[in-house]
């Protein structure tokens, strides 16, 4: 056989070929104009309907729960090609390239995805499309977590893990199977970058704060003999400033409805100076007579913004021979001003008192514009994801108002963080089953508006169905973490480069420093 | 030269039974051993580990070197259903390890015929399952080694770089199947080629090569600390009891390259010579070299079992395993022959005691060390044994108990099927349907529970099936509806509410009135007395009868006619013959205690003054009452 005959051969086979693709989207095509509509919106796992989508966002990977034997799915919007996706599992996986394509073809367009599927009586049906926007405001490339089991006492395996949210790739910052398994928390981003950012250990010789500045691992003892270590941080806007709050924080048990339950049982607030190495604080941030927690720098960093309740005693009840009325504990949102030239504070002022609102508010944000300040508020208590009534509000600086977001549901929904451009959020929520923590994103327009709430893309969509783990205290960044691993567990252990805080002894009063024992004598209604 | 080859085949396969008899005697023995001593099923109340047929289950295994073996080994374990499968599969698991090393030992002693020596490690191995803390994964760490050494020492390929070549690809595959086991094959490698083959820069490399491999893969592949990365699936990696015995292991094979290449050097062979003469062992023939080695073996192995042979550990584990099963009788039985205590076990035993209709009749016969804590343990004993807390919390009604439980069990020892199963019929009683579904979609995925798994499922996606479900009725019938907080400590409060919530709840009751009586709130006893009579007693327990006569023995206005007619006479004579003797003694209580354990250490009034552990602290003080 000569050559010419092989070319001849091989051109038959193509035209075969492209004919039979030909019949079958042919063939497709009637099937989708013939199908039967149902009137309705299909059912996809996770629910990506009636949502605004980040430009740069990973395809959003969906289950069709309908069944049926065979599902064609279409998306499409005003411009580009659309991508159709067949098979007969209703596992809908989105082609990369395709995807990111299409996206960046129709900003600030409409994304349509059509269903049908061919039913058990072998009908063709089609759903009402899902209609779905794409913003043309990007979200930060990167989401940091802590991940681990639903926890109560004891802990075994736990990690702080980034994700790019441009595509699947998730990859530990750090695991404490490196760090003698002890616990791990607190990452926080100086202005959602990489280049300072910080977390914490727990228990062992590791206990400590890494602290990352210019590509270098430093590992900080924040306890003085006047403060325990640091927990919640917030960096200051100039970067050499970290606020945090020391607290005593007591996990109890219910025996009726969710299980666990968080006492703070005293708490202040005080300020690391990066450079000087030292603590300080001021009585109107630690008052002996009031829990201050939940710091939150303003973006001009005037303000710190702030938590505060009443002392513990404050809630004795009398009625109940002392112990003290843990559903009426409830905290207030308060700022100081600071002046970070002088290093000076200003005024307390109370923002929203909890009486006003009714709620105890926790977890301020201030967005990177400072206009608004997004907070938790719930029934009672400054833990709460555990309050199953936990829901986001925000804050009109301008007009002094507050409303609920619109993206609450009637389970937890806690921790959130700004995007860099102060048009996304990400919260935790425990929406879908009251148990595992999940982070949703939503849209946030200049006018303190947001849009329904999306999970986190998975590349398996069905992931969450069994997915033991939760993810906790999600933060944007811009970039990844440049610093490995293995360099921040090494820092850790390393008392050589180890720096212990100096805690500037002058801010400080008598009863402040005393307050941190007196918590042990607190009655608590605990049997 | 034909036929003078198949005379040497034939001689050489006729030279063999007797290590063939040898073998399969020693595994004989092996095999009853493990059947008879060891009861392997045990193995997993110490270790049962999780298993899913999950692609994001296994892909966690593979960021671990080792993390295959350590798959494969709890994949293998999920069909350890019977102690029978598991003998079998042990003793193989054993052979094999006897067979790879005669194999290597042959190729060492260029084809000598190896008997005896080659069982050492094999039988060691078998004994180290005697503690059940033993990981499989250690074996089968070792027998790919040993598969792996095998290979590579037959195969000598003429250039040297493609023999390096090889070696650090099998080295580096070897590393990331087995984790710093693989140790075993570098190292062991590594010295063959440098003593036994003189091929030095060879022998050199791979031993540098196997000792640097793990630190550079922790630095910069791997996220495991630098013990994990040189220890896992190596003998010592977590503390076992006789880890002597796995270092003997190991030095066995360190030890055999140099000894045969000792043997080699001229000196050495003429001075065996001259000693193999004295001791005339070569005049013996392979058939009673084989039968002495046989007896040396298994005489040793049976020596060195019978000396470390814990009974109470195996007990304890029957217990466990008794227990779980809800044969209580066989549990209060094997509770008898114990010598040893603890709280998880006095736990058992009481919940036995209980399940049988006797607790308050019989709970001192059992010794009550720990006081309430041999009710509810005390929180590091519930860490330790987690799942055991939940089941008695599940038992009583205390759901939300019994899942913090559940949950510290998923944290502790992963998603087996028994907490999945708990953790999914939790949420589902309490409601949370949402919650259920994911543990029961997780149970799915364990081999063997699809069945039982798509059964609740379907429950819990049908509510109102749910609610005419007999066993969700009675638990919704006893678990709180009124909320109580507390701080993982154990205490009346909650048994209190339990059966103000559903006076029928005899498990609570039961257990408040052991709890008074371990406490000594003689009161408390007092105040839910009525309960007896609601719960249709036949007589009042006799513990509780021998509270009563310690309350009426403090309280004059005590009416005499309403202690007679609840008090045994028997019981009041005992009590009469106990105080007779403290009076013997004039209030001296350490003095009068011997005289009065031969007689009433069942008692209530010994365990009060005796064995209560306020009262042991007490007597270390020396208090004289």
């Amino acid at each position: 056989m000569s050559f010419n005959n092989y070319i001849q051969i091989a051109s038959y086979w193509i035209i075969l070929i492209l004919i039979i693709l030909l019949c079958v989207s042919c063939s497709t095509q009637k099937r989708v104009q013939d199908a039967k509509p149902v009137g309705r919106l299909p059912i996809i796992q996770p629910d990506y309907s009636g949502i605004v989508i980040p430009p740069n966002i990973t395809p959003l990977n969906f289950f069709i729960q309908e069944t049926g034997g065979e599902y064609i799915v279409r998306i499409h919007s005003k411009n580009g090609d659309p991508i159709q996706i067949e098979n007969n599992s209703g596992l809908i996986q989105i082609p990369m390239k395709q995807w990111k394509r299409l996206i960046s073809e129709n900003l600030g367009q409409e994304l349509i995805v059509d269903i049908c599927l061919r039913n058990q009586t072998g009908q063709w049906i089609s759903f009402n499309p899902i209609v779905n926007r794409i913003s043309q405001e990007p979200i930060d490339g990167y989401l940091s977590f802590r991940r681990f089991k639903p926890l109560f006492n004891l802990w075994q395996k736990m990690g702080i893990f980034q994700r790019c949210l441009e595509n699947y790739d998730e990859r530990p910052i750090l695991l404490n199977r490196l760090t003698q398994d002890n616990c791990m928390n607190c990452h926080n981003f100086w202005q959602n970058g990489t280049d300072k950012w910080l977390l914490h250990l727990r228990g062992g010789p590791g206990t400590s704060m890494l602290l990352v500045t210019d590509g270098k691992v430093r590992k900080i003892n924040t306890k003085t003999k006047f403060n325990g270590h640091a927990a919640y941080p917030a960096w200051h806007p100039s970067g050499e400033l970290i606020a945090f709050s020391v607290s005593k924080l007591l996990l109890f048990l219910h025996e009726v409805g969710e299980c666990r339950d968080v006492l703070d049982r005293n708490s202040d607030i005080f300020l690391y100076d990066i450079s000087s190495n030292t603590i300080t604080t001021t009585p109107q941030i630690s008052n002996p007579h009031r829990m201050e927690i939940w710091p939150a720098w303003s973006p001009d960093g005037k303000y710190l913004y702030f938590c505060s309740a009443s002392e513990l005693e404050t809630y004795a009840d009398s009625s109940r021979s002392g112990e003290v009325a843990l559903d009426k504990i409830k905290y207030d949102l308060m700022r100081i001003a600071y002046d970070p030239l002088k290093h000076s504070w200003g005024n307390l002022e109370t923002v929203i008192s909890s009486s006003k609102i009714g709620l105890s508010i926790t977890e301020p944000r201030v967005s990177p514009d400072g206009r608004f300040v997004l907070f938790t508020a719930a029934n009672n208590s400054q833990f709460p994801i555990y309050i199953q009534s936990a829901d986001l509000y925000v804050l009109d600086v301008r007009t002094n108002r507050w409303k609920k977001l619109e993206l609450n549901s009637d389970k937890a929904d806690s921790f959130h963080s700004w995007s860099s451009n102060g048009r996304w959020i990400v919260f935790s929520s425990k929406r879908e089953d009251g148990l595992f923590t999940k982070p949703y994103f939503s849209h946030f327009d200049s006018s303190g508006n947001t849009t329904k709430p999306f999970v986190l893309p998975q590349e398996d969509p069905l992931l969450y169905e069994t997915y033991l783990d939760i993810y906790n205290v999600p933060e944007f960044t811009k970039e990844p973490v440049h610093i490995s691993p293995q360099d921040l567990a090494t820092a850790a252990f390393s008392e050589q480069d180890a720096l212990s805080a100096k805690f500037d002894s002058i801010s400080v009063s008598e009863k402040t420093t005393n307050k941190t024992n007196s918590a042990e004598q607190i009655r608590v209604p605990l049997k | 030269m034909m036929e003078k080859m198949t005379n040497a085949n034939e001689s050489r396969v006729s030279a063999k039974i007797p290590i063939w008899i040898q073998e399969c005697m020693v595994f004989t023995a092996c095999f009853l051993y493990f059947l008879f001593r060891v009861h392997p099923k045990l193995i997993l109340e110490i270790q049962s580990p999780a298993f899913l047929m999950d692609i994001n289950f296994f892909k966690e295994f593979l960021q671990i070197p080792g993390g295959l073996i350590d798959w494969l080994s709890a994949f293998f374990m999920q069909f350890w259903t019977s102690d029978l499968f598991i003998v079998i599969f042990l003793t193989l698991c054993c052979w094999f390890i006897a067979f790879l090393t005669r194999k290597w030992l042959e190729i060492l002693t260029e084809n000598r015929l190896i008997h005896t020596f080659h069982l050492i490690p094999a039988v060691l191995l078998a004994f180290l399952h005697s503690q059940y803390d033993f990981n499989l994964s250690i074996i089968l760490a070792f027998i790919i080694n040993l598969s792996f050494l095998n290979l590579i020492v037959r195969w000598t390929p003429k250039q040297a770089i493609i023999q390096i070549a090889v070696d650090i690809v099998a080295l580096v595959l070897l590393f990331w199947i087995t984790g710093g086991a693989f140790l075993i094959c570098g190292v062991i490698f590594g010295f063959n080629e440098l003593i036994v083959k003189k091929r030095y820069i060879n022998g050199l490399f791979i031993l540098v090569f196997s000792s640097l491999l793990p630190y550079v893969a922790s630095s910069l592949v791997f996220l495991v600390t630098l013990k994990q990365a040189y220890l896992h699936n190596l003998i010592s990696e977590n503390s076992i009891k006789f880890w002597s015995i796995g270092y003997i292991i190991l030095i066995f094979y360190l030890l055999v390259p140099l000894i045969v290449s000792l043997a080699k050097i001229d000196i050495v062979q003429k001075s065996s010579k001259k000693n193999s003469q004295f001791i005339r062992l070569k005049k013996l023939n392979v058939r009673w070299q084989c039968a002495l080695g046989t007896l040396l073996i298994i005489s040793g192995a049976f020596l060195l079992t019978e000396k470390t042979y814990n009974k109470n550990l195996c007990l304890n584990l029957e217990i466990n395993q008794l227990t779980r099963e809800g044969r209580w009788e066989d549990v209060l039985n094997t509770a008898k022959q114990c010598t040893n205590a603890s709280p998880l076990l006095s736990c058992q035993i009481n919940l036995a005691l209980f399940q049988s209709g006797m607790l308050l009749d019989r709970i001192f016969s059992f010794p009550q060390l720990f006081g309430p804590f041999g009710l509810l343990m005390d929180f590091n004993w519930r860490s330790y044994s987690p799942v055991k807390t939940s089941d008695v919390y599940w038992k009583l009604g205390l759901i939300n108990e019994s899942l913090h439980w559940a949950h510290e069990a998923l944290e502790l020892k992963g998603p087996t099927p028994e907490i999945l199963k708990r953790l999914g019929m939790a949420y589902m009683i309490k409601g949370d349907h949402a919650a259920a579904k994911r543990f029961f979609l997780n149970l799915k995925n364990v081999p063997f529970y699809k069945k039982n798994a798509d059964d609740l499922i379907r429950l819990n996606d049908t509510p109102s099936k749910l609610a005419q479900d007999s066993d969700a009725k009675y638990i919704r019938s006893y678990m709180l509806s009124e909320d109580f907080i507390h701080l993982n400590t154990f205490s009346s409060v909650g048994l209190e509410l339990l059966l103000k919530r559903n006076p029928n709840n005899k498990m609570a009751f039961e257990y408040l009135i052991a709890y008074y009586l371990l406490t000594g709130n003689l009161n408390g006893i007092v105040n839910y007395f009525p309960a007896f009579g609601f719960f249709k007693y036949s007589q009042i327990p006799r513990y509780v009868q021998e509270a009563l006569l310690i309350i009426a023995s403090y309280d004059s206005n005590f009416d005499q006619n309403q202690l007679n007619s609840l008090v045994q006479p028997i019981t009041r004579q005992h009590f009469l013959n106990y105080q007779q003797i403290l009076n013997k003694y004039k209030g001296n209580i350490s003095g009068a205690k011997q005289e009065l354990q031969t007689q009433f250490a069942d008692t209530y009034w010994y365990y009060q003054m005796y064995v209560r552990p306020e009262a042991r602290q007490s007597e270390k003080q020396n208090e004289f009452q």
